[in-house]
């Protein structure tokens, strides 16, 4: 029983008999350790900015979301000052707007998904037992690219520069008609640029799960905590593509008049609702899964028990995640949907409560059937369910059409809201707080202050937000800065005000235990598993992670094996040294976790800190109009970009490397096979994706204002289109078989790379010039707004192709391009293909529909 | 009989969901607002749907009995698949006591 994972077939053709050397005898090599350390050693000084590891960056990430969450609960402070008392002169009407509206989106944008993903930087690679995630300097560059973008963000309110719209910057309301100015454009550009870094570090989530885990970790035996990091990731591949494509939409219609969303001139603002919900409502289930699945760790460990309904809770997830993306429009009952439409949605948003409602039973159970330990996680989680169950069932009433069409934009929905976020992200984030601290340095917060923490922010919350059911209910709508007397409105909303404050007090609480435990430098404490887990990360000693990889059989493993601990640091499993004298990991294959190869990782490095900034100065500066700083802040991140991974793509000398009791493993790898090749495609996933949007939102407008439709699709560019296309994707094909034959393969692959770039740029001109000649314009109607918001999409992804051709060009040129096979090209390859298929439906949708022309 | 990718059982049964859901919601919305063809559209869509779900479990069925669905997939399969017919089912309601 010791290695079951011995005893089922191979999927890779690695020997699982093998597991049965570990753990090894006798002792380790003098140095061994000392020299692992100093590999993963973090830098000190002003150098640690350039840290990439991922318990730097991730605890990074996780303070600065947190200092999000301070940030914009101070601003829900001043609302609720302003909306104690009736005729309130606190805060100006314009000020007020800008209050609700940074208070949703910093909430939202910059705490609520970066803290759940922030938590899986730092968490993840501990439960898996990986040495880090498989691309450091990614989540480097996706923590930079938030932190920095986020604080510029969040300045603008003290510029009153800050959007006043709403979080979801709905049009007509923030088409340039109405909001003159650049508050909104720092709203699209900056949650733009943020989108960005959700989903680098997605990417990134989503390889480390599928390719860095423990031998023997097979999918039956991936913690629950993984499993929703990998949905959570893939969630926010298809999702936020939207969110991205509806803020360049509306940024399209702000700078040019592309009459996107002006339904006299062929557009449709419920275009944009349907792109934002499509990314605004899975948004909510992308912060509340991982949430979930701490929850459902901690619980195991509250409880002593293992997970009741383990598998059904990973089912419960998924499903979840999938019927996520059918509830989208229920945001949208009172715009006039038809009936029908409107009854499937509804139907849908009562459904996702089977799932949400399955894992509830099992935690119930769970705690039922274990000894439950009395301690403050325990009360964050207990608290938590019951508020998150609290919110899940209004959340049933605002799901049915005709309930909604009473309640929609009063404080019912926003009570609603409060308490699904609170119950099922914010107090199992805290309850996390008080669980994985000692994992973390080694020190416990204090019991006797969290306890003051969990009761205040606990009656706060029902204190402030109960009475907005009734303020709702009675009429009170959202986002008003203030109500006239005698509507029975002044008690609800005093006692909300209270209950802000009190909320706010158990907050401070937490943060002077969180500032007088962590603020105490020196060597950490030795408090580690101090509530008795038994899942992998309580083995975590230093930033390499593990002393040395063990060998997985049971969901918890520390419980399974009690020796387990002292074997790991003992070196006794996989990787107990640096076998190249670099930073490693051990890659494993996607299903049954079976070594495939130790990859080398990157250490420290400026790249992604200097990407960051210039990506940040070239969104940002576009929305004071510095233009020419702008493209400037551009180029010096392509430069940045291609400067970073240089270097990460090299053949070393040693071909295969000791993994462990004389195991080897190769220690370079290309194809479908690396970790970089999935990379790619997910990326590609990622921007096909967002095309996909772009193609709905044309699709939306024929069908809405088919009446518009007045150019008559050219046809010239067809057939001439289709074939340069066709030779893009045909060329970058050949590349790697042509590189691994030929003498001169390395040459070859470049100059096939080059021209299929070529190929790709003269089909989106010839594509271009048809429109163009045609007599189509953007600021005309909505179809000519769709049709170029399409090609300035395609364009884009075209110039990042002609770059990638340049870049392989001179890692030829400097000898970088090795035959027979090489990861740049493998990747690359991946792209330059997508992007052929994209020209292909870019060129082929506007022409087929309407076939008949106008 | 070869063995699946480890990914089919997990995602198969919910993605016929969502096809479903896409249809019947494009079918009332984009391409028949407001008129009884969407109903009859979502009647069609169930029925696909249904049968598509039957089919799958009878050939996830199939591949436990030749052994190369591990009994964990199986059982994941399975229920996803009764998940995702009670979706189906549920989702198909509106079609049925609504008109478009």
């Amino acid at each position: 029983m010791k290695h079951a994972a011995a005893t089922e077939p191979s999927e890779t053709g690695f020997d699982t008999r093998l597991y049965a050397r570990f753990p090894t005898q006798g002792g380790r090599p003098a140095g061994e350790f000392e020299a692992l350390q100093k590999v993963w050693e973090t830098p000190t000084g002003w150098r640690a900015f350039s840290a990439v590891n991922n318990n730097f960056i991730g605890f990074l990430f996780i303070v600065t979301a947190f200092g999000f969450f301070i940030a914009a609960g101070i601003l829900s402070l001043l609302m609720r000052v302003q909306l104690a008392a009736p005729m309130d002169g606190v805060v100006p009407q314009e000020t007020y707007n800008q209050l609700f509206t940074m208070h949703g989106s910093v909430m939202m944008f910059l705490f609520a998904v970066p803290a759940v993903e922030a938590v899986a930087v730092l968490l993840l690679p501990q439960m898996i037992a990986a040495r880090d995630l498989p691309f450091p300097r990614l989540s480097a560059y996706s923590y930079w690219a938030y932190a920095i973008g986020g604080v510029v963000f969040f300045a603008s309110i003290f510029f009153s520069l800050a959007p006043s719209d709403g979080w979801f910057m709905y049009p007509p309301l923030s088409s340039g008609v109405y909001s003159k100015g650049i508050n909104a454009d720092f709203w699209l550009l900056g949650i733009g640029f943020i989108e960005i870094s959700a989903i680098a570090g997605a990417i990134e989530l989503i390889v480390g799960v599928l390719r860095t885990r423990a031998p023997g970790m097979t999918l039956a035996k991936l913690p629950v905590y993984a499993w929703a990091v990998l949905i959570f990731g893939v969630m926010i591949l298809l999702a936020f593509p939207a969110m991205i494509m509806v803020t360049f939409l509306l940024e399209l219609e702000r700078a040019f008049n592309w009459p996107l969303f002006d339904a006299m001139r062929g557009g449709d603002p419920l275009l944009y609702q349907h792109l934002f919900w499509f990314f605004g409502h899975p948004d909510v289930y992308i912060i509340f899964i991982p949430a979930s699945a701490m929850v459902s760790t901690m619980i195991v460990t509250v409880a002593q028990k293992k997970l009741v309904g383990h598998e059904l809770v990973v089912l419960a997830m998924i499903a979840t995640g999938f019927i996520s993306f059918g509830v989208w429009a229920h945001h949208m009952f009172t715009v006039g949907l038809p009936g029908l439409s409107a009854g499937y949605f509804s139907a849908a948003s009562m459904a996702v409560a089977i799932p949400a409602g399955a894992q509830v039973f099992a935690w119930i159970c769970t705690l039922a059937a274990g000894k439950v330990q009395r301690n403050v996680p325990s009360l964050f989680l207990v608290g938590g369910i019951l508020i998150f169950v609290m919110g899940g069932l209004t959340g049933v009433m605002v799901g049915m059409v005709a309930f909604d069409g009473q309640a929609h934009d009063t404080y019912f929905v926003v009570a609603h809201f409060h308490y699904v976020l609170i119950g099922g992200m914010v107090f199992p984030l805290l309850a996390g707080f008080y669980y994985w601290t000692p994992m973390i340095n080694g020190r416990q917060l204090s019991e006797r202050l969290g306890r003051w923490a969990f009761w205040l922010c606990f009656t706060g919350v029902h204190l402030c937000f109960l009475p907005m059911h009734l303020s709702g209910l009675m009429g009170m709508p959202r986002r008003v800065d203030t109500y006239l007397p005698d509507r029975a409105w002044d008690l609800p909303n005093l006692v909300s005000t209270v209950g802000a404050f009190v909320m706010a007090a158990g907050v401070a609480a937490f943060l002077f235990d969180a500032m007088r435990c962590y603020l105490r430098f020196g060597s950490g404490g030795n408090a580690r598993n101090v509530f008795h887990g038994g899942t992998l990360e309580w083995l975590s000693a230093g930033n390499y992670g593990v002393r040395s990889i063990p060998v997985v059989n049971d969901l918890e493993p520390l419980w399974a094996d009690p020796q387990l601990a002292a074997d790991v640091e003992a070196g006794r499993y996989f990787l107990p040294n640096t076998a190249t004298g670099q930073r490693e990991t051990l890659i494993t294959s996607p299903t049954r976790a079976e070594p495939q190869y130790v990859q080398i990782m990157p250490g420290p490095s400026w790249w992604p800190l200097l990407s960051a900034v210039f990506t940040a100065g070239a969104f940002l500066l576009l929305t004071v109009q510095a233009m020419t700083l702008s493209v400037v802040c551009a180029v010096l991140t392509v430069v940045c970009l291609m400067r970073w991974p240089w270097f990460n793509d090299r053949h070393i000398e040693q071909t295969s490397v000791d993994a462990g009791d004389g195991i080897l493993l190769p220690a370079y790898v290309a194809g479908p096979q690396a970790h970089g090749w999935w990379a790619a495609v997910l990326l590609c996933i990622t921007l096909g994706m967002i095309f996909l949007m772009a193609m709905f939102g044309y699709l939306y407008l024929h069908g809405a204002h088919a009446d518009r439709w007045r150019t008559a699709a050219p046809r010239d560019a067809l057939v001439p289109g289709l074939a340069l296309l066709a030779a893009a994707a045909g060329t970058a094909y050949a590349a790697r078989p042509l590189m691994a034959r030929l003498q001169r393969g390395s040459g070859a692959s470049a100059a096939l790379m080059a021209a299929s770039a070529l190929c790709l740029a003269a089909a989106l001109a010839l594509d271009v010039r048809d429109w163009w000649q045609a007599g189509l314009r953007g600021d005309a109607s909505g179809q000519g707004a769709t049709v170029y918001a399409m090609l300035a999409w395609h364009g884009s992804v075209v110039m990042a192709v002609l770059l990638s051709a340049l870049y392989y060009a001179l890692r030829w040129m400097r000898g970088l391009a090795p035959r027979p096979a090489n990861k740049t090209l493998e990747a690359l390859r991946i792209l330059f293909i997508y992007a052929a298929l994209e020209g292909a439906a870019g060129l082929l949708l506007p022409r087929v529909l309407p076939w008949s022309g106008a | 009989m070869k063995s699946p990718p480890a990914w089919t059982p997990l995602l198969t049964a919910f993605t016929i969901w969502f096809a479903h859901f896409m249809t019947c919601w494009a079918a009332s919305e984009l391409i028949w607002p407001h008129h009884r063809l969407a109903n009859a559209a979502a009647w069609a869509a169930t029925a696909l749907a249904l049968l598509a779900l039957g089919v799958l479990a009878m050939h996830q069925h199939r591949q436990r009995t030749a052994g190369v669905l591990a009994q964990w997939h199986y059982r994941f399969a399975l229920g996803a698949a009764a998940l995702a017919t009670v979706a189906v089912a549920f989702s198909a309601l509106p079609a049925v006591v609504l008109r478009a």
